[in-house]
């Protein structure tokens, strides 16, 4: 009689270490971590500033030059997030939106926090401030949007300051 | 990811248009987990009411767990041949596709002006019918169904205004107001049903396969084969819609006809 043959298994864990590059928009993530600057790219020929930053024209494909926006936008659009995956679970519920930095001509999609969360604290039209973590990696979570009136209390937080 | 893409274009259509509320989207929940319990191959076959849709977990503002669909995998065909295939093999009852339309918008929603409305959705639907020889202001009473992407309740709500079937800012009263009273409305029985295999929400969202288990749906009925899930078929005519890419940019319509629906 052949014994049945039973496989061995061991619970084991595989880590990888990578780098990615953030390419052509490089400069924005780098002004982000050491100057707490947003730059958006304004095109050369028909001057439409763009936010995020596009290093060509996506409406005429011409190349485009760095811009520094102001830290200050409206709220186009926004919503209240109370599932997400495992790295913003800690934040939930959180909102995001698109806001249209003053000066930029389209909208960037980022983190809206308040002390008083609630739909109408974020919605179409309210004015929000960049705050910038105190320890930046040079990535988009290394600063978020709060509305304006809350702007004093979240930089007077230990862990996170003002722009420039 | 993809529920915060699409609210953003349900809420931004709110702030325009006053609609869909979370009671009108709600709606859009029942009808169709409702119509997936007749359609056996579906996922998510469900009888609930509105107060379950409103009671249910939270997702993202105002989206709440039974407003999206069941993100699933899953297979789907369409068989097509062309105009002198079909007669030399003798098909019978074929089902034509006598319109496509197909858009793209802007793939980075902070890209656009109007961030309420799918211009795709639009320009899809005119080139379709168009080509189908219909038109998009009187589409709702030229076809018998419409099997929509609705892979969230407000994007279907949504989709009754960009695709024609009542002006925009109505989608919402359109199904709400004429909650499962026969012959108005969305509903299986109603004016014209959509997603009355359950759609997306009902049937489960296989991305990729699910723009030709709807195409195939409306086959399906065109042909008097749905089986449970059939409904009255007048006119012969029947459109599939799906959407797709970042920021749902990409919309695709199919405009199909049996016999009667070619005359």
């Amino acid at each position: 009689m052949v014994e049945k043959f039973q496989d061995h298994q061991i619970r084991d864990a595989i880590k990888i270490n990578y780098k990615y590059t953030m390419g052509g928009q490089s400069k924005f993530f780098i002004e982000v971590m050491k100057n707490k600057k947003l730059f958006g790219t304004k095109c050369t020929k028909c001057g439409k500033t763009w936010m995020p930053p596009r290093t060509s024209c996506s409406d005429c494909y011409e190349p485009t030059d760095w811009v520094e926006l102001n830290q200050t936008g409206t709220i186009n659009v926004s919503t209240i997030v109370w599932y997400t995956t495992s790295a913003f679970i800690k934040a939930v519920p959180y909102g995001i939106g698109f806001i249209k930095l003053d000066g930029a001509e389209t909208a960037l999609l980022q983190g809206i926090f308040s002390e008083n969360l609630v739909p109408s604290k974020i919605k179409k039209g309210k004015r929000v401030r960049a705050v910038f973590n105190k320890e930046r990696e040079g990535k988009m979570t290394d600063f978020f949007f709060v509305p304006e009136d809350e702007y004093e209390s979240w930089i007077s937080k230990p862990e996170f300051e003002g722009g420039v | 990811m993809a529920a915060s893409s699409y609210v953003s274009m349900v809420n931004a259509h709110f702030e325009e248009f006053g609609n869909p509320t979370e009671e009108q989207m709600a709606h859009v929940s029942v009808k169709n987990h409702g119509n997936a319990m007749l359609n056996p191959k579906s996922q998510s076959p469900m009888e609930i009411t509105v107060e379950d849709v409103m009671n249910s977990r939270i997702i993202c503002y105002p989206f709440k767990m039974l407003d999206c669909c069941l993100y699933s995998e899953a297979s789907a065909a369409l068989i097509l041949a062309s105009e002198d295939k079909v007669k030399e093999l003798n098909i019978e009852n074929p089902i034509w596709i006598t319109g496509v339309g197909a858009a793209n918008t802007d793939c980075f929603i902070g890209n656009r002006e109007d961030m309420g409305r799918l211009y795709s959705n639009i320009y899809a639907a005119k080139a379709a019918y168009k080509m189908a020889g219909l038109e998009y202001n009187k589409i709702k009473n030229q076809i018998d169904l419409a099997e929509l992407h609705d892979a969230f309740s407000g994007q279907e709500v949504i989709s009754y205004e960009e695709l024609g079937f009542v002006p925009f800012g109505e989608g919402g009263s359109w199904i709400e107001k004429t909650f499962e009273k026969p012959g108005e409305g969305p509903w299986r029985e109603g004016e014209l049903p959509c997603c009355p295999s359950g759609g997306l929400i009902g049937c489960g969202h296989a991305v990729g396969a699910t723009g030709i288990m709807s195409t195939g749906e409306a086959a399906l009925q065109l042909r008097g084969d749905a089986g449970k899930h059939q409904v009255s078929i007048e006119k012969g005519r029947a459109i599939s819609h799906s959407i797709g890419g970042p920021g749902a940019a990409y919309a695709a319509i199919i405009v199909m006809a049996n016999k009667e629906g070619l005359k």
